[in-house]
């Protein structure tokens, strides 16, 4: 076996695939949905947040929320991304063509998140840059280092935890109510507005277990100048959700072919 | 006149019956409940009952326009893509009181549905709302019902003639809520939002019903209802009119 046999060809076949995939599902990528969901809809969130934020309080959103707000953005991105491209995968009519071939699930499975976490980072870079320029989030001691490493960790457990999604779409041939819950659940459960500490310890234990909750803590303390020694805890914590999300959707992933292959099911 | 009628209330049973289902409910509601959640924190941080009803009344109402506009959007579209439109076409109805029905169905479902986020919204507020005069809000509400009707009905049209792309929507729901002002005043917007938002007839709407809520009288809110009302009739107007031109399109190019 060469070395082309060995790494090239799988990993050009990996590239093929997550570039087909990402241009034949991901059906907002046309000029004025992506503008639409990259730029436009995050932006107005935050602006609608500090808003609600004013009335309530007398004061705009804090820089911790006006960041929390920008990296849902990420999130949001990823979730509708790969969970609508499960989704079409069956109901274009491919997905049996998958399950038949001989190439590799864990390529198969991960070529379909490759894309949209690249995607997630833009998103985040995006809406990070309006979140300083507009609202004025104040970088000056910001250690961009951390930052970066925050972002991709985010990125890696949010599309993990996507991935993992998706084969829910492929049982349920719905993704707009999961990426409802999916999107529901960041807001609200990962410390973006709500303290955790002021949630109810069953709805902050799930948050926990969610994406970019441990993230942001990270994100968050960069943005005031963290190194990333000092936060070594919460991005390995981001990670460990990531990776727990990887293991048990890929399995389940198989488990779907499984099924596919001895009773015929999902295919249609 | 009584064909027109007909016709619409034809299409609001049809479309209540379409959408009055537990997966519509579950949809529409699961989505918005931690936005709900959210905004009701945020209201409960301010100590005041006026605010707590504030949100908790204008969550109803961004629930039903939400969930509603998301449907519209892709109606004609729908219909488009599944080789109907041209027999709703050949109906001697106009295609506008057709869907217009079909809207006031929408707008009525997703407005019940909306009570829930109402009574989410007051538990997580954690403070007794405050209603002002009963007669005042009852008008104020069906003046901004009437503006979520017209506000999520323009874009029946307007989504098919702008090519019905997938995601076109995802930005449509932030900047019509902003703007309409559901869950904040629309006077705290700065200038260069606050005025295309009064260009809507649900950001006065919403704000004479949180005038309304504060205890002003009558007399003091009526110039929003009547601006409200005014701007309802005009985009009305204005969805009648992309109508006529969705038939022109369909017509000159054909079903596609």
């Amino acid at each position: 076996m060469t070395a082309r046999d060995a790494v090239l060809d799988p990993l050009w076949r990996f590239g093929i695939q997550a570039w087909v995939s990402f241009r034949g599902l991901f059906m907002w990528f046309t000029p004025f949905p992506y503008v639409s969901n990259i730029f436009i809809a995050p932006f107005v969130n935050i602006a609608l947040f500090s808003m609600v934020t004013r009335f309530s309080t007398g004061q705009g959103a804090s820089d911790q929320v006006v960041v929390g707000m920008a990296v849902l953005a990420l999130s949001g991105i990823v979730f509708g991304g790969i969970l609508q491209s499960f989704t079409y995968e069956r109901d274009f009519g491919t997905l049996p063509v998958i399950l038949a071939s001989r190439g590799s699930r864990f390529v198969a499975y991960w070529s379909r998140g490759a894309l949209h976490y690249l995607d997630g980072l833009v998103a985040a870079a995006v809406t990070l840059l309006a979140a300083v320029v507009v609202f004025g989030v104040d970088v000056s001691s910001t250690n961009f280092f951390t930052v970066t490493l925050a972002l991709l960790a985010i990125s890696a457990s949010c599309t993990a935890f996507a991935l993992f999604g998706g084969n829910f779409t492929l049982i349920l041939k719905n993704w707009l109510v999961l990426i409802s819950v999916t999107n529901g659940s960041m807001l609200a459960l990962t410390g973006i507005v709500i303290p955790r500490d002021a949630l109810h310890p069953v709805l902050e234990f799930i948050g926990s277990a969610l994406p970019l909750t441990h993230g942001l803590v990270a994100l968050r303390a960069g943005v005031e100048g963290a190194a990333p020694s000092m936060v070594g805890g919460a991005l390995g914590a981001e990670l460990l959700v990531g990776l727990g999300y990887a293991v048990v959707g890929s399995a389940l992933y198989r488990w779907i072919e499984y099924r596919a292959r001895v009773r015929g099911e999902f295919h249609e | 006149m009584r064909d027109i009628r007909r016709a619409v209330v034809g299409a609001v049973v049809q479309q209540w019956l379409e959408t009055a289902q537990i997966s519509q409910f579950i949809s529409a509601v699961i989505g918005q409940l931690a936005a709900v959640a959210v905004f009701a924190w945020l209201a409960r941080q301010s100590g005041r009952g006026d605010v707590v009803s504030a949100i908790a009344f204008g969550v109803v109402l961004m629930v039903a326009w939400r969930a509603s506009v998301f449907r519209l959007g892709f109606m004609v579209v729908g219909s488009n893509n599944q080789g109907t439109l041209e027999l709703e076409m050949m109906s001697r109805a106009p295609m506008f009181w057709i869907m217009l029905g079909k809207t006031l169905a929408l707008v009525s479902f997703f407005a019940l549905t909306g009570l829930l986020c109402f009574a989410t919204a007051v538990v997580v507020g954690g403070l007794a709302p405050t209603t002002g005069n009963p007669a005042i809000l009852a008008v104020s509400l069906l003046v901004t019902l009437a503006a979520i009707v017209a506000l999520a009905y323009v874009f029946a049209p307007l989504t098919f003639l702008a090519g019905g792309q997938a995601g076109f929507m995802n930005a449509v729901f932030p900047v019509g809520i902003l703007l309409s002002g559901f869950v904040q005043p629309t006077a705290l917007l700065p200038t260069f939002l606050e005025v295309p938002a009064r260009l809507l007839p649900t950001s006065w709407a919403t704000e004479a019903l949180m005038m309304g809520l504060q205890g002003e009288s009558a007399s003091a809110i009526a110039p929003g209802w009547a601006a409200s009302l005014t701007l309802t009739v005009a985009t009305l107007a204005l969805t009648a009119w992309m109508f006529a031109r969705c038939e022109a399109v369909v017509r000159g190019r054909g079903a596609q």
